[in-house]
């Protein structure tokens, strides 16, 4: 089943209802996301991160989603 | 602990400097694993390399071991440290050397700054 780009934007906002979320790719296959959220302050990349990809696990699990280069800040 | 977690928290807690990757460090078979192991061999850091294609337990039990989808992964002193974008924003940053210099591993801070000098 494929994925877009409005659906993983969709996926991440359940997650993280006020971030500012911008997702890029329309290949079905490799996506770009860049989350901004206040609960980022204070917490490594890596923490970060891996409450982004907890909203999108079972997308990445089936392999819906192959690849997201994701970067992750709070805001400035 | 399954067989393979064991051997995985063996591998991370018994080396300073572990990368899991798709290949080896001088045959990387992912262009992910490639830039993470590039960076690592170019600063001069001595570290292990662990071929997940060779072990599928390895390969699906590292990403358990982390709570991370995706190889390649760094650990630094048995800490999960992240994978290639969190590695390539650090190396760039200099947030790299520091983690380094923090946990005692030695690197070539002259090679380090030449990537920066590169990519600025």
């Amino acid at each position: 089943m494929a994925i877009d780009a409005p659906k993983i934007e969709n996926l991440i906002r359940a997650g993280f209802p006020d971030a500012q979320i911008t997702v890029q790719g329309d290949d079905g296959q490799h996506f770009a996301a860049m989350v901004v959220d206040e609960s980022f302050r204070g917490k490594s990349r890596v923490q970060q991160q891996r409450a982004v990809n907890a909203t999108l696990k079972a997308e990445i699990d089936s392999g819906n989603l192959h690849a997201l280069a994701l970067t992750t800040k709070a805001p400035e | 602990m399954s067989d393979a977690n064991t051997r995985i928290d063996e591998t991370v807690k018994g080396n300073d400097v572990v990368l899991f990757m798709k290949g080896t460090k001088e045959m990387p078979s992912c262009g992910f694993s490639s830039r993470v192991a590039g960076v690592l061999n170019f600063m001069g850091v001595e570290y292990a390399d662990v071929n997940v294609l060779a072990d599928d337990d390895v390969r699906q039990g590292i990403k358990d071991y982390s709570d991370w989808p995706t190889i390649p992964q760094l650990y630094v002193k048995g800490e999960f440290v992240g994978g290639c974008d969190i590695i390539t924003e650090m190396t760039l940053s200099g947030e790299l050397d520091t983690m380094f210099e923090d946990n005692g591993v030695s690197y070539d801070k002259e090679a380090a700054n030449k990537i920066r000098e590169a990519n600025a």
